[in-house]
């Protein structure tokens, strides 16, 4: 009986110490974290089979994906930022109000920028994407990475002529119940349609300088608010629930239940028309008074365990090869943040290449010359989560 | 004799010390954690200012105590449900002599709640299974309204495939331990299969029924994911709201989402109370047949 106790006492024991060792044992790969929104497979692709093989080579780094929400993200750093060893993010796909947040409470490693060769080579850093993000200076704690604008989504044999403006889109909603919705305001490009709503309605320019107060913020926007409340009955399913998130109304555009999709990627309509999801009469378009623009950024953990490693991975994400890799339209068909006046001319020309898609494709989305001239300029950070918390409370809540 | 029971014990209590000392561990540190900050103490925000604010907050927000009833709701019908089908389902299945028809009904516990409700979406949804099964018998049935429903359907069905076969799996060895010579007796006195089932059978399975409903009816309170895939954007269930205001982008919204989960630790903290005074007390043990005392 003795001997059954110590043999089970050295068990537990070694059992213990196999996990103490097991939990505090370091990496020692050569590697680099990179944290962002897992939730579109050309992205994660272009990560995987693109950007990290490249890192690889030119630096010997590997690099490791890892698909999660910017908010479980900030979570994330948040909890790991009292550890007194490193936590486990190093670089973080990340803008607007997260960068602000994150930024506010000392989350994020910086000034950096100015240590990114590329950047300096290629990027013009005294730009406002290099220096401003959703309204706030970067201050140097994220490299610009790549730009996007919102677009609305059409299948020309369904809806030739798709709405231009609130106005119109109220008449089509009305007189077509059932068959157009946007996603919650918590997603990405549920809460850029709202803001596109608000642009029509209220006016940029009208709530640019606002203060930061949800009160006031509710009473200049209050048009707009009532807008989405009136055709609130006319939405898929009466408005009763919205899509969690744009993948859900891209599929129910796909199923033919809504007649428009939207998307904070320009580009995306394409791929998904190449790759048969949708059909091949989609076109994207921009509403007449503009659509919100903006840039994404690559930023880094204030305790990142790779410090070295993520500003070799932010450099090579802003090298030309990779940045040119990223335009092309088959694959993510991200916008370039590089300056085209500071390339090669031999890169120049890939890049042409690269973003024009063949004649098949043509008029499936629209061209960038077109969407410059209907860009629109981001609110301020703050600005855009007071937004988003009045949309909840008083269309999806129905509390006034 | 009293030595030799005592070191038994304590052997026992030996063995058990690795995996309590995780468990005790971890949710302490989760507990004192979920409550520090619902306080308002978090120093990596910069808040360092010990408060009641999100608490009384919480009792005057209109969407907290929408959540709540909504959950509560769902819970109680889902739970009510289960509990019947699923006993009812306990005797089918003790009567059963088929070894296939004694695992298939298992089946839903292996499968995780995320891999069940994919499989309630795929059935139900506007365009899904049942949609093209009723396509083929000649019924276009184009919103069947089922999923993202306010009344909760989809969430409804989901917990009751998870909890049906649970409640059965608990039930059925009782049933399966009775004297056959029970049933027999009580047909020759004139009972009938409903009221056997009513009289006999169900007080002796009275306590494991009874605590059957309290895990399922707490897990049901406060699950996050059946609400969160299948529910609708309003009403929101009061899981996926303390965890959208945990992950707003204002990071300071992170109190206000621990004090709801204070709440919601707090009520399952009662109900294991409960769990546990119905599983010491010899009240809610049938008189015919003692079952635990059997296994003892």
């Amino acid at each position: 009986m003795k001997k059954a106790n110590v043999k089970m006492v050295i068990a537990i024991l070694v059992v213990l110490v196999i996990s103490v060792a097991m939990f505090f044992k370091r990496s020692e790969k050569n590697t680099v974290t990179i944290y962002g929104w897992g939730g579109d497979v050309r992205v994660n692709e272009w990560i995987d089979t693109k950007l990290s093989p490249y890192t690889k080579e030119t630096y010997g780094i590997d690099v490791v994906r890892v698909p999660m929400n910017i908010d479980e993200i900030l979570m994330k750093l948040t909890n790991e930022k009292n550890y007194s060893n490193a936590g486990s993010i190093d670089v973080i796909w990340l803008n607007g109000e997260n960068f602000y947040y994150a930024k506010q409470y000392d989350l994020l490693y910086g000034p950096f920028l100015d240590k990114i060769e590329n950047a300096n080579k290629y990027v013009d850093l005294t730009g406002p994407e290099a220096t401003v993000d959703f309204g706030y200076d970067t201050e140097g704690y994220e490299a610009p990475w790549g730009k996007a604008q919102f677009v609305f989504v059409h299948d020309k044999s369904i809806l030739p002529n798709p709405p231009k403006n609130s106005k119109e889109l109220k008449e089509f909603v009305m007189n077509n119940k059932g068959v157009f919705t946007y996603p919650e305001a918590s997603d990405f490009v549920g809460s850029a349609f709202i803001r596109t709503v608000i642009y029509d309605i209220v006016g940029y320019e009208n709530i640019k300088d606002l203060p930061a107060d949800y009160d006031t913020v509710k009473n200049v926007i209050a048009p707009a608010i009532d807008y989405l409340n009136e055709i609130k009955p006319y939405l898929w399913k009466e408005g009763t629930t919205y899509p969690k998130d744009s993948a859900q109304l891209d599929s129910l555009y796909q199923d033919g239940e809504c007649y428009i999709a939207m998307d904070y990627n320009a580009n995306k309509a394409l791929s998904k028309v190449m790759d048969k999801s949708w059909s091949s009469d989609t076109a994207t378009f921009v509403w007449e008074k503009g659509t919100p623009f903006n840039t994404h950024y690559l930023a880094i953990a204030s305790n990142a365990p790779n410090l070295e490693n993520a500003l070799k991975l932010i450099n090579a994400a802003l090298s030309p090869e990779m940045q040119i890799s990223k335009a092309e339209l088959n694959g993510w068909a991200d916008m370039p943040v590089v300056d085209y006046d500071k390339l090669k001319s031999d890169e120049q020309e890939q890049l042409n290449s690269a973003m024009t898609p063949t004649d098949e494709y043509k008029d499936t989305i629209l061209s960038y010359e077109e969407l410059s001239k209907y860009k629109q300029p981001e609110l301020k950070a703050d600005l855009v989560t007071i937004i988003e918390k009045i949309w909840e409370d008083v269309v999806l809540f129905d509390k006034q | 004799m009293t030595n030799s029971k005592n070191k038994i014990v304590l052997n026992k209590f030996i063995m058990l010390i690795p995996s309590l000392f995780i468990v005790i561990s971890i949710t302490s540190y989760v507990i004192i954690n979920t409550l520090k900050e619902s306080l308002g103490y978090i120093p990596e925000l910069f808040l360092d200012e010990i408060t009641l604010k999100y608490y009384i907050e919480l009792i005057s927000n209109k969407i907290f105590l929408s959540s709540l009833m909504y959950s509560l709701y769902i819970a109680t019908v889902s739970t009510i449900l289960s509990t019947v089908i699923g006993t009812y389902l306990g005797y089918v299945v003790s009567k059963s002599k088929g070894v296939l028809n004694n695992t298939i009904y298992r089946f839903p516990i292996l499968l995780s709640y995320i891999a069940a409700a994919a499989l309630i979406f795929n059935t139900y949804s506007d365009k899904g299974l049942l949609y093209h099964v009723f396509l083929f018998m000649g019924l276009n049935i184009s919103n069947l309204n089922i999923i993202y429903n306010s009344n909760g359907i989809a969430v409804i069905l989901l917990n009751m495939f998870k909890a049906i076969p649970f409640i059965a799996f608990s039930v059925c060895p009782i049933f399966m331990r009775t004297d056959e010579s029970y049933e027999e007796i009580a047909k020759n006195l004139g009972c009938t299969n409903l009221m056997y089932i009513i009289n006999v059978l169900l007080p002796m399975a009275k306590r494991s029924i009874i605590t059957s409903f309290l895990v399922i009816f707490n897990y049901n309170l406060f699950t996050y994911e059946g609400f969160y895939f299948l529910g609708p954007s309003n009403p929101i269930s009061i899981g996926v709201l303390a965890y959208q205001t945990y992950i707003n982008p204002d990071i300071t919204n992170r109190a206000l989402g621990m004090a709801i989960s204070m709440i919601m630790i707090v009520v399952s903290l009662i109900l294991c109370v409960i769990y546990y005074n119905v599983i010491k007390s010899n009240k809610y043990i049938g008189n015919e047949v003692n079952m635990y005392e059997d296994l003892k």
